[in-house]
């Protein structure tokens, strides 16, 4: 058990690129804390630097009240998952798990028992004899996870280990994997392209974009107060609303409307372009006139299940909007929307950073 | 093939049975009419020669001159002789000498020719500076012909030449005995540790980084690593290369021919003795020789394949016990 740290960890590949800039984070102890970025935006990278497979360039990593800088892997006591597993195809399941243990010289009978333990646990005991080749992808997940498990690190390191899973079980082991972190209260980092996956799984979740941290937040956060545009396109499976605006007489002028104070909390430059954000989810949608409200026509709706994600067109500019199923307004027909108060967020248009 | 279009022919039609076996039977002509021609190129090339030798093999000719007439009649028949005769008296002794060589040449060559050929292996699937030239450098050995190579050594292995020099020796590498041995020896292992060098780099290339990883997060070091992953992971491309070289060394003919010669006991091989017998036009007795030597490389094959070759199946199919 043990939190990890990093201090202005900066790694440079040869050529020149940045894939971590001067980056500071502490995972607190017993924290499920997820990676989460684009691809290529370093986020593997921090993984495997924090694991010792990579060396920063400058900076610091420390696990607990220890500085494992210097240190290789397998002193760091951490323990990885693979994004394909990495099992030992010559080895059986319980071979695979009793590995690390075998490393640390515990005895046959001892590990053997501890590996058969772990993996009964994981619904693994009746392959505890077959070779990483006659096993499912989920199956060979778990037996990663065991080979994790098994050996008791301070730290578990996962890199995408739900990614190579089909859509369902994707669900079921993400389910799994909550549980058993919560059970083992290990402090876990856990690397995710996948904004759905982080904000389900997370205690805290890093958005990172270009080697840098963009936000840091619980997935609440995260997901109801992106820090900037970036974050704020990333995270929710139907994109947020970002529509040009300018700051106007205790108002903001945006898709030949107003948004009155009554439903924001306008910045306080008059004249000042901004980019308002507000999520699908929370525009409200009439097909009857109501006051201060923006006005466009539909132009496309998509069904996406329970709800329906409904586009219209107000001046040029285009907004996305949630209804229930069976509630969607004909195509071509003129539609009122207003955004839930408190729920619209005002970004500067110059760096794209949430003002209030 | 008629049995089945009689079979074919008997069974109704329009049931569906008869439909699957007209359907069989059709798919059997093809793939007949497919195959013929390499059946018959590999019955030509490598049947034929085969059943050949081992006709001539059991062959005996007599020469001698008739009383009656004076003159010289020839005699050809069955006769098992060849085959007593290598195992008997002079000839015996040179045959199991022979055997000998041929025996501990495989063994020591193979043995280390296998150790050099995976330290090659594994510095050649190492990431350096240079990489590509050390790479082509440690093949070139295996590119040289080996009467050429040959030639190469007993230049190098001559009384006043470079290995007395850099030894300091006044050893004569190229005339009989155990230093004879040892230069086939030293010359076979320069020229073919490349080779299987070279299949276990194959090997090696298909084991995935992130395996090794995750042995490097457990905290196995370099020695453990080798031992419990690469090797057994490169296995079954070592095994190929261990036959291949093995079934080549059983053969060995042309190094010890051109470094040290034929007729000395140290050097000479089952298929110099098979030589010597054809070049005496005594083709029944090559023949013998050539038999001889076919069956135990088969025996050796068949050994190696059923001890090493079953448990890579294993390996690869990962039953359940």
């Amino acid at each position: 058990m043990a939190d990890v740290e990093l201090r202005a960890l900066t790694k440079e590949f040869p050529g020149g690129v940045r894939a971590l800039d001067t980056l500071d984070l502490t995972v607190a102890d017993g924290e499920f804390f997820a990676l989460l970025g684009p691809s290529g935006c370093g986020k593997t990278t921090l993984l495997r630097t924090i694991a010792g497979l990579e060396a920063p360039t400058s900076g610091q990593v420390r696990i607990g009240d220890r500085d494992v800088t210097g240190l290789v892997p397998g002193a760091r006591d951490v323990a990885m998952v693979f994004q394909d597993y990495a099992l030992f195809p010559h080895m059986t399941v319980l071979d695979n798990i009793a590995y690390p243990l075998k490393i640390k010289r515990q005895s046959r009978p001892e590990r053997s028992g501890r590996a058969r333990g772990v993996g009964a646990n994981l619904g693994l005991a009746a392959l505890m004899d077959r070779r990483p080749a006659a096993l499912s992808g989920g199956q060979q997940q778990r037996v990663a996870l065991a080979r994790a498990v098994a050996c008791h690190p301070s730290v578990f390191l996962f890199d995408e280990p739900l990614s190579n899973l089909d859509a369902r079980l994707r669900l079921e082991a993400r389910t799994f994997l909550k549980r058993l972190q919560r059970e083992l209260a290990v402090t876990t980092i856990f690397v995710t392209h996948d904004q759905a996956e982080a904000l389900a799984l997370a205690d805290r979740i890093a958005v990172m974009e270009a080697g840098r941290i963009r936000q840091v937040g619980t997935p609440r956060e995260v997901f109801g107060r992106p820090a900037n545009t970036f974050v704020a396109n990333f995270i929710g499976s139907t994109p947020m609303n970002l529509l040009p605006g300018v700051v106007s007489g205790g108002g903001v002028a945006v898709a030949g409307g107003t948004l009155t104070p009554s439903t924001i909390t306008p910045p306080t430059a008059p004249g000042e372009r901004v980019i308002v954000g507000v999520r699908p989810e929370y525009v409200s949608l009439s097909t009857t006139p109501v006051d201060g409200a923006l006005t466009g026509e539909v132009s496309i709706i998509e069904h996406l299940g329970a709800v329906s994600l409904v586009t219209v067109e107000a001046d040029g500019a285009l907004i996305g909007a949630t209804v229930p199923e069976d509630r969607e307004p004909v195509p071509g027909s003129r539609v009122w929307l207003s955004p839930a108060p408190g729920r619209v967020l005002i970004y500067r248009e110059s760096d794209g950073e949430l003002v209030t | 093939m008629t049995a089945t279009s009689v079979d074919a022919r008997t069974v109704p039609a329009g049931k569906p049975r008869g439909h699957v076996t007209n359907r069989r039977a059709g798919v059997g002509r093809l793939a007949f009419l497919l195959l013929s021609p390499s059946v018959l190129v590999l019955g030509l090339v490598i049947g034929y020669p085969i059943v050949s030798a081992l006709r001539i093999s059991f062959v005996k000719t007599t020469e001698g001159i008739d009383a009656n007439t004076g003159l010289i009649t020839r005699t050809t028949g069955f006769s098992l002789d060849n085959y007593t005769n290598i195992f008997t008296g002079e000839t015996g002794r040179l045959f199991w000498n022979a055997f000998w060589n041929t025996t501990t040449f495989t063994v020591t060559t193979v043995v280390i020719e296998t150790v050099v050929g995976v330290c090659m292996a594994l510095i050649m699937n190492r990431a350096f500076r240079g990489r590509g030239l050390v790479r082509a450098s440690i093949l070139v050995p295996w590119a040289i012909p080996t009467a050429i190579s040959g030639l190469l050594w007993r230049w190098i292995f001559t009384s006043q030449g470079i290995a007395n020099d850099v030894l300091n020796t006044h050893v004569l590498w190229t005339t009989e005995g155990i230093q004879s041995w040892l230069a086939v020896v030293i010359a076979d292992t320069w020229k073919t540790a490349p080779f299987i060098g070279l299949l276990v780099l194959a090997g090696l290339q298909i084991i995935p980084a992130e395996v090794y990883e995750a042995a490097k997060i457990d905290g196995a070091d370099a020695w453990r690593t080798f031992w419990r992953i690469t090797l057994p992971l490169v296995q079954p491309a070592l095994v190929v290369a261990v036959l291949f070289r093995m079934l080549d060394v059983l053969r060995m003919f042309d190094l010890p021919f051109v470094l040290i010669g034929r007729g000395k006991m140290s050097t000479d091989t089952l298929s110099i003795l098979a030589y010597n017998e054809m070049s005496n036009l005594r083709f029944g007795p090559a023949a013998a020789y050539a038999t001889v030597l076919f069956v135990y490389v088969a025996i050796v094959a068949y050994v190696f394949v059923r001890v090493l070759g079953a448990d890579i199946v294993g390996r690869g199919v990962g039953r359940s016990k």
